[in-house]
């Protein structure tokens, strides 16, 4: 796996939450369905989904907030403390499309799993690994198995067959 | 009559102008040859009045691996990459193959004409439409342009245009929000009836692209199919382009591609193990990891090609009625729906609208300005 930094990388302002007090791990969206990779995970990709995470955790975070000063009476107290917030989730919106204009030509496509309003689940797919992971230049093995019944009476090794390829032997 | 089997596994893109080959073979040479081929996407050639299945057994038949190395000349000789096939096919076999028309050879058979648009099909609405390719193979990225870009010219059209987005479920193809999302649901064969029936095609140089010059066009309506293609500097235009197409390049317009295309694969390295993210083989001119060929290219110019062609060929908009019906079928993606909420309640807010000027720029406004 490819453990360098990406070219042309920049600091994106969002730094893994895990290790704050505040941090909220109801806010906290898995990583395709599986739990966010270590803090100190060198690989690319997943440095590329810690990013994507914490920038998602943000937005969770400011949107929770969000709702909790909704739940308050209308009030200007009220009506400038939801402006604050909203700007707050724009502004964080705004530094995630960033992050993810930077990783686009990297084949980095990340689709958010919402629920009411939170992100849930994050689905990341990258350009250089397949759905399982696999680097996509990896070779693939496959193995098929043919039964082929025989006319009664032939010997295979007068049969017409030429098998020739990588990894074969020349012994049927 | 010298039977051949003709073989090649490139891409599909490629495919189409070995088609042509096959087509121009018989043309000039009629009666002459009984040809069959073994490639891949076999959708390309169903219907196709030039083949005649051979056994690859067959002790007549002549099975010829076909290339075009004709592509190593594309910088320096006037060829376009109809003449790939061509040229290799009469080197091999002593031939003076000529051009007989500057596209591939796909055949429709009637009933296939007969059938409802893809799109119809899926919405019931018998609407015009254009086809967008916002991404491409994994292994030449160079080719892409950034999605914003994409985006900002389908926005550019919205309630105009029905852009319905294709691709290939296994490469790179970000979703496009207000476009009808067909991503990773057409065989080859429906992509065909989808480019038959549509009224243009917006693409980067990929199958679409000669997909959009091989298949014939309905009757009634323009005489070739406008197409819109976002090349930058990879490859020259003579190789590429065709005449009735809008091919935006930039040859010429930097060191990089100074006097031809730089035929290089990945703007940056992709981390595949590939070796098309070797330093030779990627873009030496990057802005924000996009290619400064591409960078040139902004939405606005696309938008302004395709306006082009509504009035050259006298092409129709959606009506108001039209693009209210086919509105309930376009995708809007989760991210667009949540920032959508957040700054439209912003803009309930009256001292939002003094204070918006203030703000920063939003990078969605990228329509002509850089991403």
């Amino acid at each position: 796996m490819n453990t360098q930094p990406v070219q042309g990388d920049r600091h994106s302002g969002f730094a893994d939450p895990r290790g704050r007090n505040d941090f909220l791990s109801q806010h906290y969206p898995t990583a395709n369905g599986k739990e966010a990779p270590p803090v100190d995970a060198a690989e690319r990709n997943d440095r590329v989904i810690l990013e994507l995470l914490a920038a998602y955790y943000h937005v969770n975070c400011e949107y929770s907030r969000l709702l909790e000063v909704r739940k308050s009476a209308n009030s200007p107290e009220r009506s400038d403390a939801e402006r604050k917030c909203l700007q707050a989730i724009e502004k964080v919106l705004v530094v995630r499309d960033a992050l993810e204009d930077r990783y686009a030509p990297f084949g980095v496509i990340a689709e958010p799993v919402v629920k009411e309003g939170f992100t849930t689940n994050l689905k990341v797919r990258f350009g250089n690994v397949d759905a399982s992971g696999r680097r996509r230049s990896d070779l693939y093995t496959l193995t098929a198995y043919l039964p082929i019944p025989l006319p009664k009476g032939t010997n295979f090794e007068s049969l017409p067959i030429k098998i020739d390829g990588p990894g074969f032997n020349g012994e049927y | 009559m010298q039977k051949l089997i003709l073989t090649n596994y490139l891409s599909p893109g490629d495919l189409l102008m070995l088609t042509a080959a096959v087509r121009d073979l018989h043309q000039c040479y009629p009666n002459q040859f009984i040809t069959d081929v073994r490639t891949g996407s076999p959708e390309l050639w169903e219907n196709n009045p030039y083949l005649t299945p051979l056994e690859t057994n067959d002790p007549e038949a002549k099975v010829l691996v076909c290339h075009y190395p004709l592509i190593q000349f594309s910088n320096q000789r006037p060829v376009h990459f109809i003449h790939g096939f061509i040229e290799y096919l009469n080197e091999r076999l002593g031939l003076q193959i000529k051009p007989t028309h500057f596209g591939g050879d796909i055949h429709l058979s009637d009933a296939e004409k007969e059938l409802p648009s893809p799109v119809e099909a899926i919405t019931g609405l018998n609407v015009p439409y254009w086809i967008v390719v916002a991404g491409g193979k994994l292994d030449i990225t160079i080719k892409w342009w950034h999605f914003r870009r994409w985006q900002a010219v389908v926005d550019y059209f919205r309630d105009q245009i029905l852009f319905v987005q294709v691709g290939e479920r296994h490469h790179y193809h970000p979703p496009l929000n207000g476009v009808l999302d067909l991503r990773g649901t057409t065989s080859v064969r429906e992509l065909v009836g989808l480019v038959y029936h549509a009224q243009g095609v917006l693409c980067p140089v990929t199958f679409l692209m000669h997909l959009a010059a091989a298949v014939e066009c309905k009757p009634g309506g323009p005489a070739h199919r406008p197409c819109v293609v976002v090349a930058g500097g990879r490859e020259p235009p003579s190789w590429e382009a065709y005449p009735t197409h809008e091919f935006i390049h930039t040859i010429g317009k930097l060191s990089c591609c100074a006097t031809g295309g730089c035929w290089r694969s990945r703007s940056v390295p992709l981390g595949d193990g590939d070796e098309k993210d070797e330093p030779n083989q990627r873009c030496v001119d990057v802005i924000d990891n996009l290619p400064h060929c591409m960078h040139l290219i902004s939405p606005k110019m696309v938008a302004e090609r395709i306006k082009l062609y509504f009035q050259s060929c006298q092409l129709k908009s959606l009506t108001p009625e039209q693009a209210e019906t086919a509105a309930p079928f376009l995708h809007r993606g989760t991210k667009l729906a949540f920032a959508d909420q957040i700054r439209h309640a912003l803009q309930r807010d009256p001292r939002e609208l003094q204070m918006k000027e203030a703000r920063q720029p939003n990078p969605r406004d990228c329509f002509v300005t850089s991403t």
